[in-house]
């Protein structure tokens, strides 16, 4: 265990070493930095902009910038907004919160209905109300992110005034009101953008769950249980299921980078302050150290990601453990 | 019994979700108080808040509100002389005799919104500020001309001026925003931008600092106590909303209270609806076709810098189709590097107007005679194709060019498109690299800042001068109309060089954009000027909400 650790360790480092030299090297390809003219109104002066530029090392060959910056991120250092002025690290831990807790919700509640339909689906093939459940759910997945989530909004939100169109939270809430209202507000600000996250994953999840425990259903060991007079019940929670939560467990593995790289669309049309906007606005402005930070934190994350789904699936099977 | 577990597990999930949802509520049931608060729903945040810094719209709108400027410009907005000023900082003002210096008396009422009174130190540290290329502030250049900013006592600071000029007193009075000296002084010029004082900014104005979310709000409360009276609404907020459909959705479901444009699908909803409404505030925006006259096209030299060829491409353009066909009714048809809403323009001025008869005779007369297999006219071999540069963030202009090129090859030019990321259209503009681009520009209520863009000052083009259109006659016009004080022989000065620029055919221009805001019908605002439709929003009413 600890030879695996150390391996996805080394191996993570690599990651990150080689996204962020990439992510270095495209994000100044295209011509224009975060500088560049802006043509719609008199801005700054050229000696006004050369000013800025070598305040903050643009004007540094390539190579000097990249190394400058790599030292720099040993040291915890992720440097400034070449946009807004402020420290890298403290607008990524407050995009990456928010987008913890809109994609989490998120994947709970996919991993919720997408194990409980799929598993009914799988258990239970011809069950017409779990195939009708389950069409809906691909359906949904079908749909692009941006129709689905305006048309959550237009339902949920425009039509009947339940939920707020978007944001994270009411602002005069965040002023004054209490803790249990800025929570009920935020819940309130959570239902939607969640529900169209969960739609889209809860049917991959579905779907692959449905798969696993289909195959399950087959096998020797659950006719064996089944005829040792098992309940029904029984089998499929002590028999059944867990064999099958392998193959979905790598499934939701492939989500979780989405968890700290944000659901950029989701994110833009709910106008959610995660890492998905962060990052989009960053690259459009070419805010070259926010862009290397989040890639910093992104490559890690899947690099966590990989190991923990690695981790969870030995957990499931045993064989793999030797 | 598993299975009674999960459903009783399941149905407190969904009544803790369902309480969530129905809740803030206060502890005895009533609602939190939502009095008179305008909701704005913005497509950016905010860039910064201290005034030298700021770079956007949404940065403007809050600054304006926080801070307070020595005098208020009326609406409609007059530039020349103080005529169309009222007192806001200063109380008053006297003219020296020779007309090189004003004296502003600071109201002595006035304070920073932390109880400080705002002195006359206040004023020169922030012109200063403004001025300090360490601080590398985009607005540093309109204070050109100032020699410096003096106190006389703790409450008169004097502005002199190096040479007399009818725009003196807008030049001054517009553009510095008054900030504390006692909380800025000891800040690294260099470090603004990171100081706590861009965290949480301390103005004057009618409106004080309440909370910043970066990228997800914006927050200002009334000034109760301001020595100008308490403003209309008890709070402002700026919603952050990046999707214009999911920004006018919250503005046509009451979630938010306005949005200053509104366009498209969204625009005929705002119309039919009962509970918002559109209100037009004029528009200092012109979008215009801009020719590189230094740039190799079509292998000949400086193809553009023939004006008999730029006359006849705009002969070829049906502007009023275009416009119609890209905006509808949510444009006009520009006249040219000025807008409807500017004092000195004069809608009667003679155009290029629209005949392809006439630029296909022109055309053939430059020698583009020959035709290619594809109907693209062709000169010593060569087709008469260019390259237009545009944003592919301007889905209007994106459409505007695919009208422009199908007109082009009706008289057998050949425009090709080339759509580019902001980022990446702005550094072609600025290292010349083009052929032709589509461009907005939003021009100032000062006529005197056409020659930022298309003046070539002794000989030097202006830094925003991208086509490097050059007329002398024009510069003259516009440099004799700056420092002229008789208005009637100001306003024939720039009708001269208007009509110059245009008959030059320097682009061909295309449309004003029509701002039309969207707004809650328990919103009354007043004196929504063109150039800043927030100037008088501490005086706008707002009614109690509507219960929903």
């Amino acid at each position: 265990m600890i030879t695996l650790l150390l391996r996805r360790l080394l191996h993570a480092v690599a990651v990150i070493a080689v996204a962020v030299t990439l992510g270095f090297a495209l994000i100044r390809l295209p011509p224009g930095d975060a500088l560049s003219g802006d043509t719609t109104q008199v801005g700054r002066s050229a000696a006004s902009r050369d000013l800025l530029r070598a305040r903050y090392g643009m004007d540094a060959p390539i190579s000097a910038q990249w190394l400058g910056y790599v030292i720099g991120a040993v040291r915890g250092d992720l440097g400034t907004s070449v946009v807004d002025g402020r420290p890298v690290s403290a607008m990524l831990g407050t995009a990456l919160g928010n987008s913890l807790v809109l994609s989490g919700t998120g994947l709970l509640a996919a991993i919720v209905v997408g194990t409980l339909v799929g598993g009914a689906q799988g258990w239970r093939p011809r069950w017409l109300p779990g195939r009708a459940i389950g069409t809906a759910l691909t359906a949904t997945y079908a749909m692009p992110e941006f129709v689905l989530a305006i048309g959550l909004i237009g339902i949920l939100s425009y039509a009947t005034g339940w939920f707020p169109v978007g944001g994270m939270h009411d602002p005069i809430t965040t002023l004054t009101g209490s803790a249990r209202e800025r929570l009920a507000d935020l819940g309130a600000h959570l239902v939607v953008p969640s529900l169209a996250l969960a739609l889209g994953w809860g049917a991959a999840i579905a779907r692959q769950q449905r798969v696993a425990l289909a195959e399950t259903v087959g096998t020797d060991f659950v006719r064996s249980a089944r005829a040792k007079g098992v309940s029904e019940g029984g089998v499929l929670l002590h028999h059944a299921l867990r064999p099958s939560l392998s193959s979905v467990t790598a499934t939701i593995g492939l989500m979780l980078p989405v968890l700290v790289g944000g659901a950029v669309v989701i994110e833009v049309v709910f106008a959610w302050p995660g890492m998905g906007t962060l990052l989009l606005r960053a690259v459009g402005q070419r805010d070259t150290p926010v862009v290397s930070g989040a890639i910093i934190v992104i490559a890690a994350a899947v690099s966590a990601s990989t190991l923990l789904v690695e981790l969870a699936v030995r957990a499931l099977d045993p064989r793999l453990r030797r | 019994m598993q299975i009674t577990i999960l459903l009783r597990v399941v149905a407190r999930v969904v009544t803790c979700a369902a309480l969530i949802a129905c809740g803030g509520t206060n502890a005895d049931g009533t609602v939190p108080s939502r009095r008179s608060v305008l909701t704005i729903s913005t497509p950016a945040d905010a860039d910064a808040l201290v005034p030298p810094l700021v770079g956007t719209t949404q940065g403007k709108q809050a600054v304006d509100l926080l801070f307070d400027f020595l005098a208020a410009a009326s609406t409609p907005l007059q530039t020349d002389g103080d005529a169309g000023f009222t007192p806001q900082l200063a109380a008053s003002w006297r003219w020296s005799t020779d007309s090189l210096s004003v004296a502003f008396s600071i109201d002595p009422r006035a304070r920073w919104h932390d109880g400080t009174p705002v002195r006359a130190n206040d004023v020169r540290f922030s012109f200063a500020l403004y001025i300090d290329p360490v601080v590398a502030s985009p607005h540093a250049g309109n204070f050109e001309g100032i020699d410096s900013v003096s106190v006389r006592d703790s409450l008169t600071a004097v502005v002199w001026w190096k040479a007399r000029h009818p725009e003196q007193f807008f030049q001054i009075a517009y553009n510095l925003a008054i900030m504390p000296e006692h909380l800025l002084g000891s800040v690294r010029r260099d470090s603004l931008a990171s100081s706590a004082f861009a965290d949480h900014p301390v103005g004057s104005g009618r409106y004080r600092f309440e909370q910043w979310n970066r990228t997800r709000d914006l927050v200002l409360a009334a000034d109760t106590a301001n020595y100008r009276g308490a403003p209309g609404a008890s709070r402002v907020v700026w919603i952050v909303s990046a999707d214009p459909t999911a920004a006018s959705l919250s503005v046509l479901s009451g979630q938010a209270d306005m949005i200053e444009s509104v366009r498209g699908d969204a625009f005929t909803q705002a119309r039919g609806s009962g509970s918002v409404r559109t209100v037009e505030y004029g528009s200092f925006d012109y979008a215009y076709l801009m020719f590189n006259t230094e740039r190799t096209v079509a292998a000949q030299r400086r193809l553009f810098n023939d004006r008999a060829l730029r006359v006849a491409l705009t002969q070829s353009i049906d502007r009023d189709a275009v416009v119609a066909s890209a905006l509808d009714s949510l444009g006009s048809v520009a006249l040219g590097p000025f807008t409807r809403a500017s004092a000195s323009v004069d809608t009667t001025m003679r155009q290029i107007e629209f005949d392809s008869a006439a630029a296909n005779r022109a055309l053939d007369a430059l020698g583009w005679s020959g035709r290619n297999p594809d109907g693209v006219r062709t000169k010593a071999g060569r087709a008469l194709e260019f390259e237009v540069l545009v944003p592919s963030s301007s889905a209007t202009r994106q459409r505007v060019a695919v009208l422009l090129q199908d007109q082009f090859k009706r008289v057998g030019v050949q425009m090709n498109i080339a759509s580019l990321e902001p980022q990446a259209f702005g550094s072609r503009l600025e290292k010349g690299v083009f052929d032709a681009a589509l461009n907005m520009w939003r021009t100032d209520p000062s006529p005197s800042t056409i020659r930022q863009v298309w003046g070539s000052p002794n000989g030097a083009l202006a830094a925003a001068n991208f086509g490097h259109y050059a007329n002398r006659h024009f510069d003259a016009d516009i440099d004799s109309a700056s420092v002229t004080f008789d208005s009637a022989r100001r306003r024939v000065l720039l009708r001269r060089a208007y009509q110059t620029i245009v008959d030059d055919a320097a682009a061909v221009w295309l449309y004003e954009p029509r701002n039309f805001a969207a707004i809650n019908n328990r919103v009354q605002p007043v004196r929504m000027r063109a150039d800043a439709w927030w100037a008088a929003l501490a005086d706008w009413r707002v009614s109690e909400p509507a219960s929903r």
